[in-house]
């Protein structure tokens, strides 16, 4: 039966050849409607009563016009004149299929393989369905059929990929694929398939396969949406985002790739796009859990706390049960103007009570408390980053004697300090890729006697498996650590007493481990600059600097250093981070100073810049002010680092005490305040000091090398010591 | 259910597809490459844009061969594109064909007379092929018309070191770091040709303002370090390593002169890499460096084993840690039946090889190599061996059952004067050790202590350094 003639003038319609006529309501069907075209359809069905091909023209409009009704009688029609009509039994089984009847539809797929057995669709249409019935052996096979008649179809190799994946024959998958591939080595579906079915075991390969997948086949989404997923998960940002725009470019509705877009954006700091994209997204699609977290994440790291948190309450709300939900939460409430420790705290338990587990195991380790420790570091951040610049330090200064490291989490290739962290460990376990209760078993199988979570609720944070318990002993240490982790299964806390003072343990579900000198050991960088002479000492007027991320800088810091500024009319303020990239959210900070009657040339807002030239930049700063609530913490020691106090104002929350810390391990006490007021004179009064300053500044870098803040030996033994007292106090237990 | 996509075949080379391919290669994503190369020659074999490609990627993945053959069709099919010419040039020179490498350059330079990076990579086959003067000439001109262009100055300072003219090719590489401050190679060759020729004090200059401008790597720490510890600043010198240290952490030689600097846990020993590498180094001018510093223990080591010497002689002698051959050269006269000698340095075993004194030489770590070998020896030697040993337990451990009943070892140890106990790993990177773990860890491998006596090894920085030297004999069983 020919399927295309061309449409003829209904004048001539008497004249015309049945197929003819036929063509010529189809078109009119599909022009005008099926109620215009239907008397033309009962004109020839009445003429020529036992032609199947009406009605099976009759079904495909109505199919077209979405009256599945309809559409699925004319198909029964179709089939009683003539039962192995290919297209009546493959279009009666997908709209039985929608309709919930998988046995029915099953057995019209069945029908129409054997009715053309050569129609890879009808394969490929009888595996989805054995899939959906659980009879992934018998799906893969009909995959299979599908794919040898058409190889070159990226969907239907996918679906033989996800069955094989589904009766546990990957790797024999894998394996029929590079065969396949090395005699057909262009042929995009192959790759999409190999690479889907890689993205769990070899990423690498995975991307490189899809890659090129995408490349051959430019106009196909399949390919191009599994790429980008892949370097979302491979945490290759750049590339991502790159991928996710086409992706994105062939499937535009497609909420999860959007999402993740903007997930990429926020990675590379672009958050004024990626707010304005997702609260288009939250306006057209309602309140999502993923949209909102993300939403959440960008509002606080512009500096809108409380706009923030009012999402993630919003996100609790639509799913108590989510712990992405609770998180999004933890993650915003710190930042958060006024934050008490035990507001802090109350959340960090509900989320940590949202946590899945599985059964506990008892645990075989020897409670012998002298003996050599085997030390587990769970972290996806193990690498150039503040959880790597404040403990690597401290782990290389561990006595192997005692300890033995082992990390839990991905590579970082050759990141210095990633490579740091891999001298020091006896082993690296990658979780990438692997369920949670294989995680679990992994890390268990290492026969952990201590193990150290340093990610917390963060980005790719990893602290929802500690409910688990990985080791019988557990602390929290660096990592997202802003304050307690809720988790009754974290037992230490590794903190100082500047960071939780006497009497501030009531903020903590874990017992604080305070070590000797300061929770920290910084490790500075090798190429950083020499210290700059103090800018103030050439011109006469102090300018005062944050480097700390916008997140951090509340409407109340605001507010103290605008009343600084009013104080000291020659007073200047340089803000420097990643957010002073976008031209809005530099209006709005200017606006906000303008508002407290500061005029904005006094102020300067940089973008971000290599950290070289950031540590640089300090070069141009007299004295730092630290945000408050959420303190800066490797912010500060860099500034530090480079000849520049820093005045701060602690408060209950851990995340408020950070700079604390680090200057009362310097011997910088007297910089740090108890109120917003005491806050803003010490600024005034400091800066008054020049020649003080001067002194200070060009003391400061000898003076933190030599003291415990940086003091690497010193403070190892300071960290082996509390080690050594948490599993020491765990195997008391043991005994009593 | 869509139908299977069908595939395109144009005649012409598809240009997303070439560009997809050029940034494989730019990212090193070498598999993805191929991959599709191999697609866009199937698509249209013809094109030299797909050629080019190819042969990049060749020499990307090092298959200078490959390479080769595909430029020789390329340029064939179009000699006239300056980009295959430079692209052979550089094939050349990785293949060790100097000439052909300038002949290819020069011609790049006719087809494109202005632009600068051609006639470096001329003048870059200039060196090799030994046309210095050419090269030179060439050299200074791309610097001239391209400054911040950092391989230029890299070569023209390469072609003046190379003709003899090391003033200035050290003002070259001055000019270079003036024009092209960013460039790290600049400043590392410079502080290299400063070492080079031993002055410390320039390196060091280079290495601080290399360090001030926040452009380092392990490289620059480490010379700078090296430099610093040659002019006696020890303390800085430990804060150079500790800085290279946190840039390459898998270097157990910069490890350990972090590690003897205090700032890192010490090991129970130097590390075998350590080892190989100071001692592959010093081989040449080992003998008048120590000879320089008063070196005693060779001629101490002799009084040790005479005094306490059987009617028999020394029978079978091993010398642990050999190295040059200087304790061998003071008891190869005495009465023996064989002397061998072990050292982890393979410059080192040549200089001792030099000598012909020993029967026999072997390269090895020292515990390893007693772990592993058969022999038996009557007579174990160590001098200034054991200080490069914090733990002397395993070494006595190891050494003991490859010597016979009654054998006696002789070895030197440096001292802790300050009466501390056990051992400690000093700035230098060798251990110092306290008398009594000495003893105490001689006596619980089995041997028992026949004489010992206390010396001054050698001077260092004006001070003596204190040891001693101690004769024991094997006592009891083999296990």
């Amino acid at each position: 039966m020919p399927d295309a003639l061309a449409p003829l003038h209904p004048a001539d319609r008497s004249a015309a050849s049945p197929t003819d006529q036929l063509n010529h309501a189809i078109d009119v069907a599909r022009n005008q409607g099926c109620a215009v075209a239907a008397p033309l359809f009962a004109d020839l069905a009445a003429r020529l009563p036992h032609w199947d091909e009406v009605k099976l023209r009759i079904a495909e409009a109505k199919r077209g016009e979405g009256d599945m009704q309809a559409a699925a009688e004319a198909y029964e029609a179709t089939l009683l004149l003539n039962p192995r009509r290919a297209e009546a039994l493959l279009g009666l089984g997908v709209i039985t299929l929608g309709a919930g009847h998988l046995l029915r539809a099953q057995s019209l797929f069945l029908r129409c393989c054997g009715a053309a057995p050569d129609l890879p669709e009808a394969w490929d249409a009888l595996g989805s369905t054995l899939m959906l019935s659980g009879d992934t052996r018998a799906a893969d096979s009909a995959f299979a059929e599908a794919t040898r008649l058409a190889p070159g179809h990226i969907g239907m190799a996918l679906h033989r990929a996800e069955a094989a994946q589904a009766c546990g024959e990957a790797a024999e998958e894998v394996a029929r694929l590079r065969v396949a591939l090395a005699g057909d080595p262009d042929n995009p579906a192959l790759l999409t398939a190999l690479g889907m079915l890689l993205d769990g075991t070899a990423r690498e390969e995975a991307i490189e396969c899809l890659a090129v997948a995408a490349a051959l086949a430019p106009h196909e989404i399949a390919p191009q949406r599994l790429l980008a997923m892949s370097l979302v998960r491979a945490n290759r940002v750049h590339e991502a985002l790159e991928a996710l725009d086409a992706a994105i470019a062939l499937d535009p509705g497609d909420l999860h790739l959007r999402n993740n877009r903007a997930a990429a954006m926020i990675r590379l700091h672009r958050f004024a796009e990626a707010h304005e994209e997702l609260a288009s997204l939250i306006a057209t699609h309602g309140d999502h859990v993923g949209l909102l977290n993300n939403a959440s994440n960008c509002l606080v790291s512009l500096g809108r706390q409380a706009e923030g948190v009012e999402l993630a309450r919003r996100a609790v709300a639509q799913d108590p049960t989510s712990p992405l939900a609770w998180r999004t939460l933890c993650n915003a409430l710190p930042y958060q103007e006024g934050i008490g420790g035990g507001e802090l705290l109350a959340a960090t338990q509900a989320a940590a009570a949202a946590l899945p587990r599985l059964s506990a195991v008892p645990w075989s380790n020897d409670p012998s408390p002298g003996r050599k420790l085997r030390v587990g570091l769970l972290s996806p951040t193990l690498k150039t980053h503040p959880v790597g610049w404040l403990t690597v330090a401290g782990f290389e200064s561990l006595d192997p004697r005692q300890f033995e490291l082992h990390c839990f989490g991905p590579e970082h290739g050759a990141d210095p300090i990633h490579r740091r962290f891999r001298a020091a460990a006896a082993s690296w376990t990658r979780l990438d890729g692997m369920a949670v209760p294989e995680i679990v078993a992994q890390c268990r199988t290492r026969g952990l006697d201590v193990l150290i979570e340093l990610g917390g609720h963060g980005d790719q944070g990893m602290l929802g498996l500690c409910a688990n318990r990985l080791a019988p002993v557990q602390i929290k240490w660096v990592g997202s650590q802003n304050h307690s982790t809720g988790l009754a299964e974290m037992d230490w806390f590794i903190a100082d007493r500047w960071e939780i003072p006497l009497g501030f343990e009531r903020f903590y579900s874990e017992r604080p481990l305070r070590l000797a000198d300061g929770y920290v050991c910084y490790s500075p960088p090798p190429y950083a600059p020499d210290v700059a002479p103090l800018p103030a000492a050439a011109t006469g007027a102090i300018t005062f600097g944050c480097f700390n991320n916008l997140a951090k800088i509340t409407p109340a810091a605001i507010a103290a250093w605008a009343d600084i500024l009013q104080a000291l009319p020659g007073a200047r303020l340089a803000i420097m981070c990643h957010q002073m990239s976008e031209a809005p959210t530099r209006a709005r900070l200017l606006a906000d100073f303008a508002g407290h009657g500061i005029d904005t040339e006094r102020l300067e807002l940089l973008g971000g810049a290599p950290h070289v030239e950031l540590l640089r930049r300090y070069g141009r700063i007299d004295i730092a002010l630290d945000p408050f609530p959420y303190s800066g913490g490797l912010t500060t020691c860099e500034a530090l680092w480079m000849g520049v106090p820093v005045v701060t104002m602690p408060g209950e929350t851990f995340a408020s005490r950070h700079s604390a810390s680090h200057l009362a391990n310097i011997g910088l006490e007297d910089w740090v305040a108890e109120n917003v007021a005491a806050y803003t004179a010490l600024a005034v009064r400091m800066a008054q000091d020049i020649p003080g300053l001067a002194a200070l500044r060009g003391d400061l870098r000898r003076r933190m090398a030599a003291s415990p803040l940086c003091d690497g030996p010193r403070f190892g033994r300071s960290l082996g010591t509390a080690l050594r007292r948490a599993w020491q106090d765990w195997c008391r237990r043991q005994g009593a | 259910m869509t139908a299977a996509p069908t595939r395109d075949a144009t005649p012409l080379a598809d240009p997303a597809l070439l560009q997809q391919a050029d940034r494989f290669i730019r990212a090193a994503r070498y598999g993805a490459a191929h991959a599709v190369l191999a697609a866009l020659r199937r698509r249209s074999p013809a094109s030299g844009d797909v050629g080019q490609l190819t042969a990049r990627l060749a020499m990307a993945e090092g298959r200078t061969a490959d390479a080769l053959a595909i430029l020789d069709d390329a340029i064939a099919a179009e000699a006239a594109r300056p980009a295959l010419r430079l692209l052979r040039a550089e094939a050349r020179m990785q293949a060790g064909d100097a000439v052909g490498a300038a002949v290819d350059a020069a011609e790049a330079v006719v087809l494109a007379p202005d632009d600068p990076v051609a006639k470096a990579i001329l003048g870059l086959s200039l060196v090799d092929a030994g046309a210095h003067e050419d090269a030179i000439a060439c050299l200074a001109d791309a610097a001239r018309s391209a400054p911040q262009m950092a391989a230029a100055w890299r070569g023209l300072a390469e072609a003046l070191s190379r003709s003899g003219q090391q003033d200035a090719a050290r003002n070259a590489l001055e000019d270079g770091i003036a024009a092209a401050p960013g460039d790290l190679g600049l400043r590392q060759a410079a502080m290299m040709a400063a070492m080079r020729a031993r002055d410390f004090v320039d390196c060091v200059r280079l290495g601080t303002e290399a360090r001030a401008t926040g452009l380092v790597d392990a490289c620059v720490l480490g010379l700078l370090g090296h430099a610093l510890s040659k002019l006696g600043r020890h303390d800085q010198a430990g804060d150079a390593y500790h800085g290279a240290f946190r840039l390459a952490p898998e270097d157990p030689y910069v490890r350990h002169l972090v590690a003897a600097a205090g700032l890192l846990p010490g090991e129970g020993r130097a590390p075998p890499e350590y080892l190989e590498t100071v001692f592959d180094g010093y081989a040449g001018r080992f003998e008048d460096h120590l000879i320089g510093l008063g070196y005693r223990v060779p001629g101490l080591m002799r009084e040790m084993l005479q005094e306490g010497m059987d009617a028999a002689g020394l029978g079978r002698v091993l010398d642990l840690g050999c190295g040059t051959g200087l304790a061998g050269l003071m008891v190869a006269d005495l009465p023996m039946e064989h002397l061998a000698g072990v050292d982890i340095s393979a410059r080192m075993l040549e200089e001792a090889r030099g000598k012909g004194i020993y029967a026999d030489l072997a390269q090895g770590d020292i515990t390893a190599w007693l772990g592993a070998t058969q022999a038996l020896w009557d007579t174990v030697i160590a001098a200034d061996v054991l200080c490069y040993f914090g733990e002397l337990e395993a070494v006595f451990h190891a050494i003991r059952p490859r010597m016979h009943r009654g054998g006696r070892l002789v070895f030197s140890v440096e001292t802790m004067e300050d009466g501390a106990t056990g051992w400690r790993l000093g700035s230098q990177g060798r251990y110092a050790h306290s008398p009594a773990y000495v003893e105490a860890a001689l006596r619980a491998a089995g041997f028992a202590i026949e004489r010992r006596r206390a010396e001054t090894l050698r001077h260092e920085a004006g001070a003596e350094v204190q040891g001693l030297v101690i004769a024991a004999r094997k006592v009891g069983a083999d296990a």
